[in-house]
């Protein structure tokens, strides 16, 4: 590509048409774009003003805030007691374990009678229970006697 | 507020005058380039004209407190965007058109938009302008978009070849192929213009 062979002076003169068809504007055409550039004008001191306003703000505001700030975190920090370390506790989905918790589930005989599940020890616990004491009692003595 | 502050604030709004003052300039040195380029492209004085306007105010909004050197690629990308964004409205209003039962020629013939390949053109002072300038004028409509554009910044608005890619965001040797299809196309046309 070689824009040097197409003259300079062709160039000039498409320049030239198009300055003079941009001059010949009609007159409406301007009034409107001459609108256009005071709206734009207006937006422009708009948007500045508001900046200058906003950069006044801030220089004025910033340095306070921050002290403020700074106070604030300082006295919370100051503030918060010095708690020693809780003691570990063991979490599970339904909430913290208690120690008899943990002593039921250490003892493997106890466990076991719990997941038998099928109520047999209970029930039969119960029927103990309803015996009169006397009867109780002589059961106790012939267990000790027979054993 | 303390005197060293308020002593900042008229400072700066000093500055903001002088500032004022030079967009004031920039935006009425471009302002009638602009529309022609835009007109050119969108074929619709309306348009044109919002596209324009849109433009002015979003370089005012967003980079008014650019340095002034920066502002004309910035105001000519800012008004390249609207002209596509125009052009795409345009399409799909076009493609909706066409799919409704109801539409018929009737209304082309009252849609302005449906008149722009017109070769005669719209505002009354063209009529003054001889031939060689409606000659351009077709010539110029009938390039590819980018051509047209890469072509009027150059020429019409004067920019260089790094202004122009930064204005169409694409490279700069794209801008010089785009410039030497555009003058090969109009030279085609129009001849040498002696």
């Amino acid at each position: 590509m070689n824009e040097a062979e197409y003259p300079a002076a062709f160039e000039r003169r498409l320049g030239a048409l198009l300055e003079r068809d941009a001059g010949a504007t009609s007159g409406q055409v301007r009034s409107r774009l001459t609108q256009a550039r005071y709206a734009a004008l207006a937006e422009a001191s708009q948007s500045s003003g508001m900046w200058r306003r906003s950069l006044a703000a801030r220089r004025f505001w910033m340095p306070a805030t921050g002290a403020l700030v700074a106070a604030v975190v300082l006295v919370m920090v100051l503030s918060t007691p010095r708690h020693a370390a809780p003691a570990p506790s063991f979490q599970t989905s339904a909430g913290a374990l208690t120690a008899e918790d943990v002593s039921l589930l250490s003892d493997r005989d106890g466990l076991a009678l719990v997941e038998d599940g099928d109520g047999q020890f209970y029930e039969w616990a119960a029927a103990q229970a309803q015996l009169t004491p006397k009867a109780g009692a002589e059961a106790g003595e012939s267990n000790e006697n027979g054993g | 507020m303390p005197a060293a502050l308020r002593g900042d604030v008229d400072r700066s709004h000093s500055n903001a005058q002088t500032a004022q003052h030079a967009l004031s300039q920039f935006l009425a040195s471009v302002e009638l380039k602009a529309f022609r380029i835009a007109q050119t492209a969108l074929r619709h004085e309306e348009d044109a004209l919002d596209a324009v306007q849109d433009a002015m105010l979003q370089l005012a909004r967003a980079y008014a407190d650019r340095p002034a050197a920066e502002w004309k690629p910035l105001f000519y990308r800012i008004l390249e965007n609207r002209i596509r964004d125009v052009q795409r409205r345009r399409s799909v209003r076009n493609r909706v058109m066409s799919w409704l039962p109801f539409h018929s020629d009737a209304e082309d013939a009252d849609d302005p938009l449906a008149t722009v390949q017109s070769p005669e053109l719209p505002v009354p002072q063209r009529i003054e302008l001889d031939e060689t300038m409606v000659a351009l004028q077709n010539a110029l409509k009938a390039l590819p978009h980018r051509q047209q554009q890469v072509f009027l910044l150059r020429a019409l608005e004067g920019m260089d070849v790094a202004q122009t890619a930064r204005a169409m965001g694409c490279s700069q040797g794209s801008v010089k192929t785009h410039y030497f299809r555009a003058l090969r196309a109009l030279r085609a046309q129009l001849g040498d213009l002696t």
